[in-house]
């Protein structure tokens, strides 16, 4: 027989009078303590899906605007100590002319990465196909805009580029990791029918802007352990002389700081 | 009993004061004491008048302002926390006047709490035994009177065999038929186990059971008489 010290006799015996509290008690730790897991769970899966999603979309690390550089610079930008991958694109706004639509809207034309899994940015299709690289009309649309007008594969609307009304067709639907977030210029609050992402092929962009054979956006991935700081400085000073405003990194650019909470 | 005559407590000009703000109060204005082995001390005296700051110093609970306290040879007021929780545990046995029992547990179980940690201790059973609680040992408190829950807890005071007793108005929350049992478990206690007994009371009518009765007032000790002969409790009455 198991002699026990009073002690622990009166701890057993407290515990069977008072049982209902001591239940209460035991409920309550255990619903604060599930909540807990869930939650850190939640967050660190969420946090891990994010870069996931990145990582196979091969999201850029930092990103550059410029008024109009050669194509040819792309080798030297990516011959930079730390870049793993660079990519030359052309991004433009553009005025949207939606009938019916009052409010003014514009889209963010980007030109399509390229394939083979090589491109930074990459899409992640939700309905239809690529564009043609080199058709000239043809565009794929950001899901958020593509659900606020209604467009879907097959269907036209016209955009307002460099000054000229310019129908484009819809043939894909797409998700970016780019533009989880997409804001229009100078908005605080995202609208997706009076702002939308439309990737065309770059063939097309460069006819529409008068860029043949330049770029005006580069984006950069970088390789493991690089110096974002160091990569970032020599980038600058490569893109100084073509009207670069300097590069920033992702977190700044696409207000992640903002979305983590979210 | 052959170490009877030799001396257990000594005090010389002990004293505590108490900081209140500004207000200084001087509960113990240098007390001259001492009590041999086996004595049953009686200390009367009004409210206010220092016997429990005394007791409380001389059982390990408080620490004096100065002058010296003395238990056979440890300078009490030498030591320190630590050291005057050893002296408690090893050599004294309090009895107060709520009984402080664990409510839980049974009598026996509530005596066995002590001689868990107690370095030499007696079986609880005998330790009820002597307050004649043995019948009712696995009764829980609140299935005994007042004057019983107070038997139990000198039971608990003593099964660790202590030096001293100290009781702090030990018949103080009872009524005169059971303030009276609870004065022959004690005078019992004493006369089985051989501890010093130090009881505090206000009630001057107890005096008689003494060997010698100690006055206090206004932090001093204004009396000192011994009886010549010791009453027995149930002679006694309030």
């Amino acid at each position: 027989m198991v002699i026990l010290s009073p002690l622990r006799r009166k701890v057993l015996r407290d515990v069977r009078r008072l049982w209902p509290q001591v239940l209460a008690i035991a409920l309550v730790l255990a619903a604060g303590v599930s909540t807990l897991i869930l939650g850190t769970g939640a967050y660190s899966s969420l946090a891990e899906t994010r870069a996931l999603y990145y990582e196979k979309h091969r999201f850029a690390d930092v990103f550059a605007d410029v008024t109009r550089a050669p194509r040819a610079l792309i080798a030297e930008i990516a011959a930079i100590d730390g870049v793993l991958a660079a990519e030359a694109r052309i991004t433009r706004i553009a005025l949207l002319d939606m009938p019916g639509m009052a409010e003014p809207g514009s889209v963010a034309l980007v030109s399509v990465p390229q394939g083979g899994g090589v491109g930074l940015n990459q899409l992640y299709l939700r309905s239809g196909r690529l564009p043609e690289p080199l058709s000239a009309d043809e565009a794929v649309v950001s899901e958020g805009f593509a659900k606020a007008h209604r467009l879907r594969p097959g269907t036209r609307f016209a955009v307002l580029m460099n000054g000229q009304r310019r129908e484009v067709e819809v043939v894909g639907v797409a998700l970016s990791p780019e533009f989880i977030y997409a804001l229009g210029p100078g908005e605080m609050m995202p609208d997706p029918r009076r702002f939308g992402v439309v990737w065309m092929p770059l063939q097309s962009l460069e006819a529409a802007f008068d860029l043949q054979g330049a770029f005006s956006n580069v984006v950069v991935k970088l390789a493991p352990g690089a110096s974002e700081e160091a990569v970032i400085e020599t980038l600058d000073a490569m893109i100084a002389p073509y009207g670069g405003t300097g590069a920033v990194r992702a977190p700044i650019r696409y207000r992640m700081p903002f979305l983590t909470p979210n | 009993m052959d170490q009877v005559g030799e001396r257990v407590f000594r005090t010389a000009g002990l004293t505590k004061t108490y900081r209140n703000g500004e207000l200084q109060v001087h509960a113990l204005r240098g007390v001259d004491f001492e009590a041999d082995r086996g004595e049953f001390v009686v200390i009367l005296g009004p409210s206010g008048s220092g016997k429990s700051t005394f007791l409380n110093i001389i059982g390990g609970l408080d620490q004096a302002s100065s002058g010296d306290a003395w238990f056979l040879d440890h300078r009490l007021t030498a030591l320190d926390e630590k050291g005057l929780t050893q002296y408690r545990r090893d050599h004294v046995g309090f009895v107060f006047q709520f009984y402080n029992l664990v409510p839980s547990l049974t009598a026996r179980e509530n005596v066995a709490l002590v001689t868990e940690i107690a370095r030499r201790p007696m079986p609880p059973d005998e330790a009820l035994e002597i307050v004649g609680l043995a019948a009712r040992r696995d009764h829980f408190p609140a299935q005994l009177s007042g004057g019983e829950q107070q038997r139990v807890a000198i039971a608990r005071a003593i099964a660790k065999n202590p030096e001293v007793l100290l009781c702090d108005e030990p018949t103080g929350a009872l009524d005169s038929s059971t303030g009276i049992m609870v004065l022959e478990a004690l005078t019992e206690v004493n006369k089985a186990v051989g501890a010093t007994t130090l009881v505090i009371t206000h009630n001057a009518a107890i005096h008689a059971i003494a060997d010698r009765v100690v006055r206090f007032a206004d932090g001093r000790i204004i009396d000192e008489t011994r009886n010549a002969s010791r009453k027995r409790p149930v002679e006694i009455s309030w």
